[in-house]
């Protein structure tokens, strides 16, 4: 696998790429970290004598120091080969072998690592991150070295990028940071083209030749805002190379800029034989024939007689300096006013009448002054203040005035009237022309500086033609509202795949109109047609248009799913009329209306047998989860983090119990978690409702068959994980589910695995997902779960990418957006912990445990230690025996964090520290995925710098964010650094991991609502000193704090201790650890050993 | 008797018909030298005067006989009034150098910051003189490449024409970078040939357009060395990055703010600028759908079709 860079330089784009292959075993940085790595160790007890115990192991054993670098080359250490990247990249589709100028290389400025006096380059933070490397950038230094490029011609390279965007990252590629900036410039550029925000223009250089070249237009306060931007998010490597461009971001993404925009519409001119326009031209005498033919060929030079070069230049200088003169910089401006012909008038006669233009100027003052033209030919007072401060000493306003109406006239020539009368005012529009100028001329005129105000009604929807759907379904039958038990079909058979009776109604504006009476309006022939005193666009296209919609849907009966999306305009038809909602009565008003979500819910009580007591938000989330079930309809519920999105559901499963008729109805509900949140859902149903039969579908003695059968009939809740969904899918797929529901719902992907296939084959009445992430944001997220919910509501993906994900994601299409909203806003809650309903729901301070299982890897050596710690403890004596107990103590709490951190510390090989070996780790990154994902901040403690730098490496290669490490090694003046980063609420640093050490005491970082204690202290006091770093004054929100803990292991028994107040806890509390040493070998034996059950991995094939 | 013109103007010792706000010889013939470049002038245009024709024109000057003066680009005409009614008029044309002249000048005073420094503070010492020679067309040319001429029946050096170059070299030495203008151009024009004669010889090129001002918008920019720590990553997040869908944009809005081309040209260059914005607006919209259209790897489509059936179409269906 590559990972792809992209480099400007020798006025193309390079790519050039990385090998992971390479980078295998053959980075001496590698044991630099490892070195390091032991000795921190040290810091991370505080019983003396285990320091001395890990030493000597890691000295008998060899340790790291086995793992021995490569020597360092002068070359890139892990660069590809041009001629094997290229191969890739045609291989790969990327590219063809005629995009490629010849193979060439050049010097990047990179970081170099020095190791015994060498310099050694460093792979790049996504290589890194790959292999799973945690790199500390500390002493890092800047070194020229050579790598090979692919230089790829400037015409093609904008399609090529947007192609690739489009593939990566896949089996063969993976793209650094430079290359999605390269990305978004090719976006950029493209989207300049299109938009004609490009100019040609012209240059002398040092020879004297004058040579022509198409340049994207940046000057305009818009396009430069955008262009800074990016500028600003150009990261150091994309400027590295050494070149004539000095290593300066501007000049480099100047030049890339310009030069892929020229050879883009070079290209495009040519290929459309453009120069053929030019042929019988004299090239040299007519400066135009002469310009054209430098902006058509590959020369680009302009054909000019000697000495002409000057003129022509300074003649292209003045043209192209009417594009300056925005009027931006002014103090007064020119203000137009579109006046609508009197309202009073009837409809006919306003249509014949005039518009009326009037001249004003504008300040620049907040809020500004407008002084109409009248004023400025007739001062009212003789000290009009106004006018003496807008005339200058140079120019007086009503010389400002003319000015500025010779350049909008320049722009639109009939305002020209104007100036042939001495005092202009304003002009009189035709309707012609004022539809001119609201169409096409007003934000010409805006862009120019010039102020434009328009009637309020141009450019909204209802003043266009446009078509509703009506649908009538059945009005609600409201005493069936709260009853249970009629088995799956609750009011009848509603649903999403009901029928409804629809019909499409053309309206323009708000007033419903026939086709025949829309043809008469059209006949008219203007533009604007004014119907009920309002006025509405017609434009040419939209006689046929409506007459073919017409045709094409004559009405009728249709489900629900389809009612829905044609309201949305997302069938798979291009309707030839803009869709305007829709308008519908009985339940489907109800359901799908645009009414507040609690008017439209009857609010449910507290289920009785609730043990505790749901927030009104939660309240309100067990109404609304009722509400839809009513209907059939699938929900997901997408409260954020900590809401208690888990106590919602449970209280639904009581709700639905309590007000059944015949409870026995009910069926079982499958619930689908990951793994690592088995115990937890089995807790959180034993303390809120101990009543709700949970059966724990897992472990490698789960009942299978008959056996399950039964266990299904008898209980209320089988809660089993992803992976056995897969395993077990014929025999699930058997039952007919009360409701299915998943949690962490995310986990269903985009493209479709066999898990989420077999997640969607379950049979059930009623779907519900549970998430945390933002998954409006989301696009494939959000398809995958509404195709949970609702099967086929948002269509095929393919469907569902080209009309919606490419729009929005790409290209930030704001109406699209919204559409997709509000088509899926019926199916979706979610509530901020900042919502103003919730906020004052809130304590200030969330505190959860996360009980999670080990992974079978975990247990193995887990029990391995215990093991050995058991059958060496009787024989050892005295401080013996206390080093061998501490020692022991501090391996499995190692385990526990990850068998990486263990395994490296005992210098075996630690294998790849990806978060699904270890449980707590597993859990850890899902709940950071929803913390990223919302923007929040989190802070994340552990005693062991070494697994702070697992984490870091975790953290980079499941996020691609950088989070920020600090530990007792961190340099005063670097962890202010991190510290003033971190509290700046920087979105490229959402996470901070620190030691708890180093970190615990002192710093104050409320950016964080969100904090992780990784591994537990034995004294809660501890933690609360770490956790009171995010929760202190200057915190605004509720603060989570997250405590992880391994199900069965020393870890929870602890917890247990802690939170029993046990005797015992008091004297953990006292003094640390070595109470531990004092245990005789059974009771060891019960605090240490590991605790099986059948929340464990499952190990199959 | 038709006395010859020379015999006649010394019979009337009474002088030449005086006029009234004439241009005066302020300096004295004793006065110390004139300083450059109407040193060099001086030099150059009055070595063969001879005596009795200078002390004329001296008396003249003095006596502000000189109704007219006016220079412009390489040339000097003037009226100087005699004994008849009338005035004689007085030519004086200076060789122009071409274009390719001053351009090969230009490029030559460019290349030294020297001379742009002074010239573009308003100074004009001699050392401009030296491009000048160096591009081979020297700021004073020989006296043999310039014509004067008088209306006077005279047909040697009257003492009109000298009395016309002392007051010349006279607003020479007031006004140094006149002497510009007597090779053909204005010292203004002068000035700003070389400001953008300076622009090509430091940056390589000068431009019909103006650069935008991104940089001072993108906030402060960093050198590599600081970024070693962030090597790698955006400096800002890349994400909030606007690439927004070109559509509902104004048409031509540049090409009309442009107005008529200002350039010398029969073509019709903005209807064919109005078509060439349309084909690419159209082809770039075209390319980009097209890269950014389904992957032929995304055969996962089919698999997910809505188990309702009301699914979409084939991802390849539509066209």
């Amino acid at each position: 696998m590559f990972v792809l860079h992209a480099a400007w330089t020798g006025n193309a784009l390079n790519f050039w790429a990385e090998s992971m292959h390479d980078a295998t075993s053959t980075y001496a940085g590698r044991t630099l970290i490892d070195a390091t790595d032991a000795e921190d160790e040290l810091e991370t007890t505080d019983a003396g004598e285990v320091h001395a115990e890990q030493e000597l192991e890691t000295e008998a054993t060899g340790g790291s120091s086995t793992r021995v670098a490569t020597l360092p080359s002068q070359k890139h250490a892990f660069s590809v080969p041009g001629e094997e990247l290229l191969e890739a990249l045609v291989k790969g589709r990327i590219l063809t072998r005629d995009d490629v100028e010849a193979i060439g290389s050049a010097v990047l400025h990179i970081p170099n690592r020095p190791v015994e006096e060498v310099l050694i380059p460093e792979p790049s933070e996504r290589l890194a991150s790959m292999m799973h490397w945690s790199l500390d950038s500390e002493g890092l230094v800047l070194q020229p070295t050579s790598v090979e490029m692919i230089p790829i011609r400037n015409e093609r390279v904008v399609e090529i990028l947007l192609r690739l965007e489009d593939r990566v990252p896949n089996e063969s590629f993976d793209v650094g940071h430079d290359v999605q900036f390269w990305f978004e410039t090719g976006k950029l550029v493209i989207g300049l083209l299109e938009s004609q925000r490009f100019i040609p223009t012209m240059a002398q250089e040092r020879d004297g030749a004058l040579r022509a070249n198409w340049l994207p237009w940046l000057n305009d306060r818009e396009t430069s805002a955008r262009v800074a931007h990016l500028l600003g998010s150009m990261p150091a490597i994309a400027c590295a190379v050494e070149d004539e461009n000095g290593f300066d971001a501007w000049n480099i993404f100047d030049e890339a800029l310009s030069s892929m925009s020229d050879a883009m519409v070079r290209s495009i001119l040519v290929a459309d034989d453009y120069p053929d326009a030019l042929e019988g031209r004299d090239l040299i005498a007519d400066g135009h024939a002469g310009w054209l033919e430098g902006l058509f060929n590959k020369t680009t030079e302009i054909p000019v007689r000697h000495g002409g070069e000057m003129p022509m230049l300074r003649a292209a200088r003045t043209w192209i300096a009417h594009l300056d003169d925005s009027g931006a910089s002014r103090v007064v401006r020119l203000c137009l006013q579109l006046n609508e012909p009197d309202s009073e008038l009837e409809d006919a006669t306003a249509a014949r009448s005039t518009w009326r233009l009037s001249f004003h100027l504008i300040t620049t003052d907040d809020p500004p002054i407008i002084i109409d033209a009248e004023r400025i030919w007739n001062p009212d007072s003789a000290g009009d203040q106004m006018l003496s401060r807008i005339g200058g000493e140079r120019e007086t306003a009503e010389d400002v005035l003319l000015a500025e109406l010779a350049r909008a006239a320049r722009i639109w020539p009939p305002l020209e009237e104007a100036l042939s009368t001495s005092s202009p005012i304003g002009i009189d529009l035709s309707l012609e022309h004022a539809y001119e100028f609201l169409r096409e001329i007003r934000p010409i005129l805006a862009e120019s500086g010039v102020e434009v105000l328009i009637p309020s009604w141009w450019g909204r929807s209802q003043s266009r033609l446009a078509a509703r759907l009506l649908i009538e379904s059945d009005p609600l039958d409201s005493d069936s509202g709260g009853t249970w038990g009629s088995g799956p079909a609750r009011h009848g058979d509603l649903g999403l795949h009901s029928l409804v009776n629809y019909s499409w109604q053309i309206s323009l504006g708000e007033k419903p109109v026939t086709l025949e009476e829309f043809r008469e309006l059209a006949a008219r022939g203007t533009p604007l047609v004014r119907v009920d005193g309002q006025w509405v666009e017609i434009r040419a296209e939209d006689v046929e248009g409506a007459a073919e919609f017409v045709n094409a849907h004559p009405g009728g009966e249709m489900s629900v799913l389809e009612a829905m999306r044609l309201a949305h305009g997302v069938d798979g038809t291009e309707n030839t009329l803009p869709i305007m909602g829709m308008k519908a009565t009985g339940w489907v008003a109800q359901v799908f209306g645009d009414v507040e979500l609690d008017q439209r819910l009857d609010e449910v009580k507290q289920p009785e047998r609730f043990q505790g007591s749901l927030r009104p938000y939660q309240l309100m989330g067990l109404s609304w989860l009722t509400f839809l079930d009513k209907f059939g309809l699938g929900a997901c519920l997408a409260d954020d983090m900590g809401l208690g999105k888990t106590i919602q559901l449970i209280a639904l499963l009581q709700h639905e119990r309590q007000h059944a008729e015949d409870p026995s109805v009910i069926g079982p509900t499958l619930l689908v978690v990951p793994m690592s949140v088995l115990g937890n859902w089995k807790r959180e149903f034993g303390r809120f409702a101990p009543e709700i039969k949970v059966h724990i579908q897992h472990g490698l003695g789960r009942p299978i068959g008959d056996d399950f059968k039964k266990i299904v009939d008898e209980m209320d809740v089988i809660v089993t994980t992803y992976s056995l969904v897969t395993r077990d899918r014929e025999m699930l797929e058997e039952i007919e589910w009360w409701r299915v529901t998943l949690d962490e719902a995310q986990h269903i992907k985009n493209p479709p695995t066999k898990q989420t296939a077999a997640i969607r084959a379950m049979k059930s009445r009623h779907r519900i997902a549970l998430t945390g992430t933002p998954v409006e944001n989301r696009l494939t997220e959000l398809w995958s779960i509404m195709e949970f919910c609702c099967p086929g509501y948002l269509g095929s993906s393919g469907d569902f990418r080209r009309r919606f994900a490419l729009p929005i994601e790409r290209h930030r299409d704001e109406q699209q957006s919204k559409r997709l909203r509000e088509l899926v806003q019926p199916f979706i809650l979610r509530r901020l912990k900042t919502d103003k309903n919730v906020i004052s729901d809130l304590p200030p301070l969330v505190e959860s445990k996360q009980t999670v299982a080990m992974t079978t890897e975990q247990a193995q050596l887990y029990d391995a230690v215990v093991e050995e710690m058991l059958r060496k403890v009787d024989t050892a004596e005295g401080i013996r025996r206390r080093g061998l107990v501490l020692a022991s103590l501090v391996k499995l709490k190692q385990i526990c964090n990850h068998p990486a951190h263990y395994l490296d510390s005992i210098g075996a090989d630690p294998g790849e520290p990806t978060p699904d070996r270890s449980g707590k780790s597993t859990r850890l990154t899902e709940m950071l995925e929803e913390v990223i994902a919302n923007g929040d901040h989190a802070l994340i403690f552990s005693q062991y710098r070494q697994m702070g730098h697992l984490l870091v490496s975790m953290i980079r290669h499941e996020f691609n964010v950088d989070p920020l490490f600090l530990h007792g090694g961190t340099p005063q003046a670097r962890r202010d650094q991190l510290v003033d980063r971190f509290q700046t609420k920087d979105p490229s640093a959402p996470i901070f991991i620190l030691s708890l050490k180093a970190g615990g005491v002192g710093l104050n970082l409320t950016a964080a609502n969100h904090v992780f204690h990784y591994d537990r202290w034995w004294n809660p006091a501890v933690e609360n000193q770490a956790t009171d770093r995010a929760f202190r004054i200057g915190q605004n929100r509720t603060v989570n704090v997250n405590k992880m803990i391994s199900i069965g292991t020393l870890e929870e028994r602890v917890d247990q201790m802690i939170e029993q107040k046990t005797e015992l806890a008091e004297r953990i509390i006292g003094v640390g650890e070595s109470w531990v040493t004092e245990l005789s070998t059974e009771k060891l034996r019960d605090l240490l050993s590991l605790r099986h059950s059948n929340l464990e991995e499952v190990v199959e094939s | 008797m038709t006395p010859t013109p020379e015999p006649r103007q010394k019979t009337r010792p009474d002088g030449p018909r005086r006029v009234r706000n004439g241009l005066k010889l302020r300096r004295k013939e004793e006065e110390t030298e004139w300083q450059w470049p109407a040193g060099t002038w001086a030099e150059t245009l009055l070595q063969n005067v001879p005596n009795g024709v200078m002390k004329l024109a001296l008396e003249y000057g003095r006596l502000g006989q000189t109704t007219m003066l006016e220079t412009g680009a390489g040339l000097v005409t003037a009226n100087v009034q005699c004994e008849p009614a009338r005035p004689f008029q007085v030519r004086i044309e200076f060789p122009q150098l071409s274009e390719i002249a001053w351009g090969r000048v230009l490029q030559r005073t460019a290349s030294e910051a020297i001379y742009a420094a002074k010239l573009l503070a308003g100074e004009f010492p001699s050392i401009v003189e030296e491009p000048f020679k160096e591009a081979g067309h020297p700021l004073f040319p020989n006296i043999t490449e310039v014509n004067s001429s008088c209306s006077c029946p005279s047909d040697t050096l009257c003492h009109h024409q000298v009395v016309v170059a002392l007051l010349l070299l006279e607003r020479l030495q007031e006004t140094p970078e006149l002497v510009i203008a007597l090779r053909g151009r204005t010292a203004e024009r002068f000035r700003n040939d070389l400001q953008e004669a300076r622009m090509l010889a430091t940056r390589g090129v000068s431009q019909a357009h103006t650069n935008p001002d991104i940089v001072s918008l993108a906030g402060s920019v960093r050198s590599l060395e600081s970024r070693v720590d962030e090597f790698w990553r955006p400096s800002s997040s890349i994400d909030l990055f606007r690439a927004e869908a070109p559509k509902n944009f104004a048409k031509h809005a540049l090409l009309r703010r442009l107005g008529a081309s200002p350039i010398e040209g029969r073509f019709p260059i903005t209807g064919l600028l109005a078509s060439i914005y349309d084909t690419i607006s159209e082809e770039t919209a075209r390319i980009r759908s097209a890269a950014e259209g389904p992957a032929e790897s995304t055969g996962d489509d089919e698999t997910d079709q809505a188990p309702s059936g009301t699914g979409g179409e084939e991802p390849y269906s539509s066209s």
